[in-house]
């Protein structure tokens, strides 16, 4: 009697193109354990032609998408300015206000854009991580680049601290890794009134280092603690309109973090503050 | 022509911004929206500064890059290269001056330039 080997070491999920089609294959040895002896293969083609063509589809799309909303706000953003640098003439206080809101506005849904296409590629799977050499440090000055302006106008501080412990570079993805920061910051800007803002880069052991950022915010109730990392989620529902942002910033943070196989934690006392904590593992230069 | 600038950018509204942005830092300034029009106009021109988007119709923006590093006559050009992508600008941050992500700050893009001048 034959019986198709180990199940689980099978090779599936192979993709053939094959003249127009697309096919998946999976293929296993058939073996008769009477005999102990292989008597054959038995391989299964799927025609997923269809999947695959939707598949880039939807990865052309997002990718258009992205392209298309975002010129014409870039485009809002440059006009704003000009007019609120007189470059046709000056404005009165009034009308550069109003300059000033626009771009603020305009520059929020173009986050607001970023934050829906990053979760779309992430909920596809398709946004990937690069691993490379990058000076560790800078992750704090692209930090102060970012966010010194939104902190200042909230009449917050935005202070640092880099271990001297922590290697002078790193192996990572230092884009991603700045989104992070950035989302992290912008979530305790969010819910901090007064106080401010610490952000800490530290060595935890020799396998692993540590990413914190510590507010005076509101703090998080206990029991919506589990939740702050859904996609849409804000703890109580009025609050994010008077908050704003897509309510996709700690999910994409999660979801980052577990991408770079790390984990997040968060810390939290209401009305004194919140600590979020991300631990990732450091990656040798032989897994690059 | 003294101080003259390249705005090469195929979307008309950018252009128009970086083409203020440059002419609010002094510059005398020629837009060009399509590549092949750009590779031609580049071997005529001397530009002290040129802005490069990367996608264009026609030829692309690393090609003319490769073009203008390649040209005698431009090898004091700057060229500040805009791209929505930061990725592909890490790309090219060795060929080119600047890289600009954008979206582009219309006062840092004039502060930029006119730190560029030549006179």
């Amino acid at each position: 009697m034959g019986m198709i080997e180990h199940p689980e070491k099978t090779e599936t999920g192979v993709r053939v193109e094959w003249s127009k089609k697309t096919l998946s294959v999976s293929i296993a040895r058939v073996r008769n354990s009477e005999a102990n002896q292989n008597t054959g293969v038995v391989a299964v083609f799927r025609d997923v032609t269809r999947e695959a063509e939707l598949e880039k589809m939807k990865s052309t799309f997002v990718g258009v998408v992205s392209h298309e909303l975002r010129t014409p706000l870039n485009a809002i953003i440059g006009y704003t300015e000009m007019l609120k640098e007189s470059i046709y003439g000056s404005l009165n206080e009034k009308q550069t206000s109003v300059a000033e809101r626009i771009i603020i506005n305009t520059r929020r849904l173009l986050t607001m854009v970023g934050d829906l296409l990053d979760e779309a590629q992430m909920k596809a799977g398709k946004l990937s991580i690069k691993k490379q050499v990058f000076k560790t440090s800078s992750l704090l000055e692209n930090m102060h680049a970012t966010m010194d302006k939104i902190t200042n106008d909230k009449g917050l501080y935005l202070t640092d601290e880099f271990d001297p412990n922590m290697p002078e570079t790193i192996i990572g993805d230092p884009q991603r890794l700045q989104q992070i920061i950035v989302n992290l910051v912008n979530n305790s800007a969010k819910f901090t009134s007064k106080g401010g803002i610490h952000v800490c880069i530290l060595r935890k052991d020799t396998s692993h280092w540590k990413l914190e950022v510590t507010d005076t915010g509101s703090g998080i109730p206990e029991n919506e603690i589990p939740y702050i990392f859904e996609t849409f989620r804000q703890v109580e529902n009025t609050t994010t309109r008077q908050h704003g942002g897509s309510g996709l910033g700690l999910s994409i943070v999660k979801q980052l973090v577990e991408l770079l196989n790390g984990e997040v934690t968060v810390k939290s006392d209401l009305d004194k503050g919140s600590t979020f904590t991300i631990t990732l593992p450091f990656i040798a230069e032989k897994d690059m | 022509m003294e101080n003259l600038a390249f705005v090469i950018e195929d979307d008309e509204d950018l252009s128009n911004i970086f083409a203020e942005a440059l002419k609010a830092a002094g510059f005398q300034v020629e837009t060009i929206r399509d590549g092949a029009i750009a590779q031609k106009r580049i071997k005529e021109a001397s530009p002290e500064i040129i802005i490069l988007d990367m996608h264009l119709p026609h030829v692309d923006g690393a090609t003319l890059l490769t073009q203008i590093r390649s040209e005698e006559h431009l090898k004091e050009t700057r060229v500040l290269i805009a791209t929505a992508d930061a990725l592909l600008g890490d790309f090219y941050r060795g060929d080119a001056d600047s890289v600009l992500i954008k979206p582009v700050s219309f006062s840092q893009l004039r502060d930029l330039t006119a730190r560029y001048k030549r006179k």
